[in-house]
């Protein structure tokens, strides 16, 4: 059986249900809202096992071969935000999604992707070195609480952009004019720089051993927030050379997991970038504007279950996601948002 | 310079670096909220700001990592609304910078973690099990509304009536009133969390042998025994 976790309204784990579907697959969708009335218990000693209670039916989770997972923050959601922390409901819906994360860690099923894997993503830097270990070139940066540091950094590159260290989202901004004149902020947080690198973005996804490449034409500094300033982003389909396939897939298991989401960026010069791995991508938007199945390739996936013996994440470590937030003075975010992202 | 990773109110590891050698300082969150840190991922060298003062991270001989992450509530220099996203943001960096450093790290960082794997109390119980220790099962419920859940096994509620045994492992040293079965134990527990510094509880039964109820990072630096090994431990580490 496979398991399904989230928000049922969620595009991708919509999309992934209604291909298990089609696949014929014994599948089971634990939507996080229906489970607030839910009961679970994880037992763990030399071995694994849980139940989980909803509706009425309970489900052996030892019997489920693979689980594609996207939990929000169920505390965030509107009724258990409303009740506020110290509630029963806000305290229950925070130890089922406690427990399981965690039985997502412990479990020999196939779980696309363990949260250890993810939490690559929550250092930026961090991830950069294994992408560096893979053979991609990444950008130089700078983290500093130096004002001139910053300013020396950008006298040396022209164009730089700066974008949080963390997984807290951002939009990815140019270093210049009112970002200028407030970088003496900087002296209370480290803050990320990077060189600009100019070419044409390309979002990778890696499912298992199949990869999905998109172009994306844009002028925008950050394609995903493009519509304020630039014109709408435009996605095709696309090739991109099989050494640069290769070394997506090879990041993606060297970082513990089977889905990916890469973004790349082509040079003028031939180069190939790049930026980041998101762990949780929210493929549907690239699948809609192309066509390609990549529903159908994570349904594959999951029905192929754990073939293989189980990958470790390069940390193989986990807890609880925490709190997103916002900050007056750094790029500026989208409230609202998920655990997962783009 | 020997560098401890604490908390701002953390005296335990203020009372051990004053009892290193006069180079050891505390660093802490508010080091991060001035200016000189100057950190370029994936190449040597850089700066660091340490007890206040700007250093050339070339002069770090080992860091003791005492911080799970960076505390909002330590940041008392930023403005309230501003503090986790501050926190998440400096936390991202210490993990890559300290995953970078050249010198000894205990234990060395994890994404979620700067102070070693953030394993939850059933991932160590796991580990502990299939490794063949004895354990008292992990136990976790999310019951029906109103009752509360029963706590977990292995939490400080369920583990109240029971008398527990703590061995420290320090490097290849094994700290604590103990049998060869517990050291041994911890011993294998740290290999197997790849990690230098462990505590590690056992349940002290009469007539049943010790059975492993949880593991933590949060080594007793008032204990001499701790204190006086940890110096040998960051030198180990820098041997091959």
């Amino acid at each position: 059986m496979i398991l399904l976790w989230g928000l049922e309204a969620d595009p991708p784990l919509r999309e992934v249900y209604a291909a298990l579907r089609r696949a014929g697959a014994a599948v089971r969708l634990l939507d996080q809202r229906r489970l607030l009335t839910a009961t679970a218990e994880l037992l763990v000693g030399d071995q694994v096992s849980a139940t989980v209670t909803c509706d009425g039916r309970e489900l052996d989770l030892s019997r489920c071969t693979a689980a594609y997972i996207r939990p929000f923050d169920a505390t965030q959601l509107g009724r258990v935000r409303r009740a506020g922390p110290g509630d029963p409901l806000w305290i229950r819906a925070a130890q089922l999604d406690r427990l399981l994360l965690s039985w997502t860690e412990l479990t020999d099923a196939l779980v696309v992707n363990r949260p250890s894997a993810m939490a690559s993503n929550d250092s930026k830097p961090l991830q950069a070195a294994e992408l560096r270990a893979c053979g991609f070139a990444v950008p130089e940066t700078l983290v500093t609480t130096d004002p001139d540091a910053a300013r020396a950094f950008l006298e040396c590159h022209r164009q730089v952009i700066y974008k949080s260290i963390s997984s807290v989202r951002s939009i990815v901004a140019e270093l210049g004019g009112a970002a200028l004149a407030r970088l003496e902020a900087v002296r209370w947080c480290p803050t990320q720089f990077q060189e600009r690198i100019p070419g044409t973005d390309y979002r990778v996804h890696v499912v298992g051993d199949e990869v999905f490449a998109t172009r994306v034409q844009s002028d925008a500094v950050d394609y995903r927030y493009a519509g304020d300033e630039s014109a709408p982003p435009v996605l095709h389909a696309a090739e991109i050379p099989d050494d640069v396939a290769d070394r997506c897939t090879t990041v993606t298991s060297r970082l513990g997991m089977s889905f990916t989401g890469i973004d790349l960026r082509l040079t003028p010069d031939g180069q190939w970038y790049c930026f980041e791995v998101n762990p949780s991508p929210g493929f549907t938007y690239y699948q809609q504007a192309t066509g390609q199945p990549i529903d159908a390739a994570v349904a594959r996936l999951l029905i192929g279950g754990n073939v293989l013996p189980r990958r470790e994440s390069r940390w193989e470590t986990w807890s609880a996601p925490g709190p997103r937030c916002n900050a007056p003075w750094a790029p500026r975010l989208r409230p609202s948002q998920p655990v997962v992202s783009r | 310079m020997l560098v401890v990773l604490a908390g701002r109110d953390d005296l335990p590891a203020q009372r051990l670096v004053a009892g290193w050698p006069d180079t050891a300082r505390v660093l802490t969150c508010g080091d991060l909220c001035r200016p000189g840190w100057c950190y370029r991922p994936g190449r040597p060298g850089g700066t660091a700001v340490v007890d206040g003062e700007s250093v050339d991270v070339a002069e770090l001989e080992g860091v003791l990592t005492r911080l799970p992450a960076a505390m909002p509530n330590e940041l008392r220099e930023i403005d309230p609304n501003d503090r986790q996203y501050v926190a998440s943001e400096m936390t991202a960096c210490l993990v890559a910078w300290l995953s970078e450093l050249e010198c000894p790290v205990l234990n060395r960082p994890a994404p979620w973690s700067l102070m070693g794997p953030p394993w939850a109390p059933e991932r160590w119980t796991l580990e502990a099990g299939r490794l063949g220790i004895p354990v008292v099962e992990a136990r976790s419920v999310v019951a029906d509304l109103p009752a509360a859940a029963p706590p977990a096994a292995g939490s400080p509620a369920a583990d109240s009536g029971r008398d527990l045994t703590t061995v420290t492992v320090v490097g290849r040293r094994v700290i604590g009133d103990t049998t060869e079965i517990h050291g041994e134990a911890a011993l294998r527990l740290a290999g197997a969390a790849k990690v230098q510094l462990l505590r590690v509880h056992f349940s002290a039964e009469e007539g049943r042998p010790p059975r492993f109820t949880a593991a933590d990072f949060w080594l007793d630096l008032d204990d001499p025994r701790v204190a006086a090994a940890l110096p040998a431990c960051l030198e180990e580490a820098c041997s091959p």
